[in-house]
């Protein structure tokens, strides 16, 4: 009994297919055995170019797949998941499959992830209601300009004020910050007017400034986010553009929970405003 | 400047043509890139950010990231990331060591 593959890609011309080896179905065989979670459920592919991998028993008893391929629910109800597709991706003879081809496969390769959430979701996620009537709204034409973009920083940008002068927490009050951890630099801000405050749920009204957040990449940096009027949060990496986005391209419902790169510590949340005084 | 920071200002030194001179071996024979370059991310490292105006390099200022050499005229390839690591190099004994660690770990 041999074990036969073929790549679900193509219109008109055939699809590559091949057999595998021996050591190739015990390795197979193995990643069924040791990586259940490999084999999942999933939505249906798109029509045209990738769809997945079928695999057939030649010569077996049923003549059925036994592992379905991507996106389709066959005997046994399993789906394979990327970590399959590359291997089966893998067991392909090299002169099977062009160059050009494998590169489009994998990049079709669904993130298991992403693919979960989004079947939970039957529409885009919603910015959480912004309880701060000082809240700026989101103006990253004013931030972006070769006169303003590299001369304010994250600080800067999450106070709303534009000092050009790459403000540092506390430099208006004479501190100077050595200590690059949440107390330190949260006593910098508070030093300037910031406030902390437990979450941003609050109402505050008129006067009472808006919500920022303060993380740190241990020993390294700081890094603030503000919560503009449309509820959801935006940040300046430092010299690099304001935007709204995490470093995973998603929007930002919340600064505890978004991708922060490096910056894993998440000291807590502040209100700024009119009040506060920044260099 | 290795831009990596967001509050703090990025690291940066300055070279002479002189001292920078070795850097130009690395951009002589500097190739169109093919395909799209990777984009920095917003928090973390970035690249280095060279803005010089020495023979033997591209003047202006220019981004180097990802195996990609960011022009005003056009993106170059950076091989293996060598103009990168021949840049971070040039830091050594011009700003402090951790700076140099956490590029290093970023591109490693």
């Amino acid at each position: 009994m041999a074990v036969h593959v073929t790549l679900e890609i193509f219109s008109g011309r055939p699809n590559p297919s091949w057999i595998l080896s021996d050591s190739q179905v015990k390795d197979l065989t193995r990643f069924r055995e040791t990586q259940p979670k490999a084999f999942r459920r999933a939505a249906a592919p798109a029509a045209l170019g990738y769809r997945g991998f079928t695999i057939r028993e030649i010569g077996g008893d049923t003549g059925k797949p036994t592992i379905a391929s991507r996106g389709r629910a066959l005997l046994g109800g399993h789906i394979a998941g990327p970590e399959v597709e590359e291997f089966l991706l893998a067991t392909a003879p090299a002169q099977s499959i062009e160059d050009a081809i494998r590169k489009h496969v994998r990049s079709q390769f669904v993130n298991w992830t992403k693919l979960i959430d989004l079947s939970k979701i039957l529409k885009p996620l919603a910015c959480p209601i912004c309880k701060a009537a000082d809240a700026p709204a989101y103006n990253p034409a004013f931030w972006n300009t070769p006169a303003i973009q590299p001369y304010n920083n994250c600080y800067n940008y999450a106070n709303n004020q534009a000092t050009n002068t790459f403000a540092q927490p506390g430099r208006a009050h004479g501190i100077t910050l050595s200590n690059l951890q949440c107390a330190p630099v949260s006593a910098a801000a508070q030093a300037d007017g910031l406030q902390p405050v437990p979450d941003f749920s609050a109402t505050r009204t008129a006067g009472q400034g808006w919500y920022v957040a303060l993380v740190i990449w241990p020993n390294t940096d700081y890094h603030w986010y503000r919560q503009d009027n449309v509820g959801c949060w935006s940040h300046k990496p430092g010299q690099t553009a304001a935007r709204n986005t995490d470093n995973a391209g998603k929007t930002i419902q919340d600064p505890k929970t978004c991708d922060r790169g490096p910056y894993t510590q998440f000291c807590g949340y502040m209100a700024t405003g009119s009040w506060v005084r920044i260099n | 400047m290795i831009d990596l920071l967001s509050g703090m200002p990025n690291p940066a030194w300055t070279l002479s043509c002189e001292e920078a001179a070795v850097l130009s071996g690395l951009v002589r024979d500097l190739v169109p890139a093919t395909g799209a370059a990777p984009s920095p991310p917003g928090l973390g490292y970035r690249g280095l950010v060279v803005s010089t105006d020495c023979a033997g390099l591209p003047a202006g200022t220019w981004r180097v990231f990802g195996g990609a050499i960011h022009l005003t005229d056009g993106v170059m390839t950076d091989a293996d990331r060598h103009l990168e690591r021949a840049l971070l190099a040039s830091g050594e004994g011009r700003v402090e060591a951790r700076w140099l660690a956490a590029a290093r770990e970023a591109i490693r």
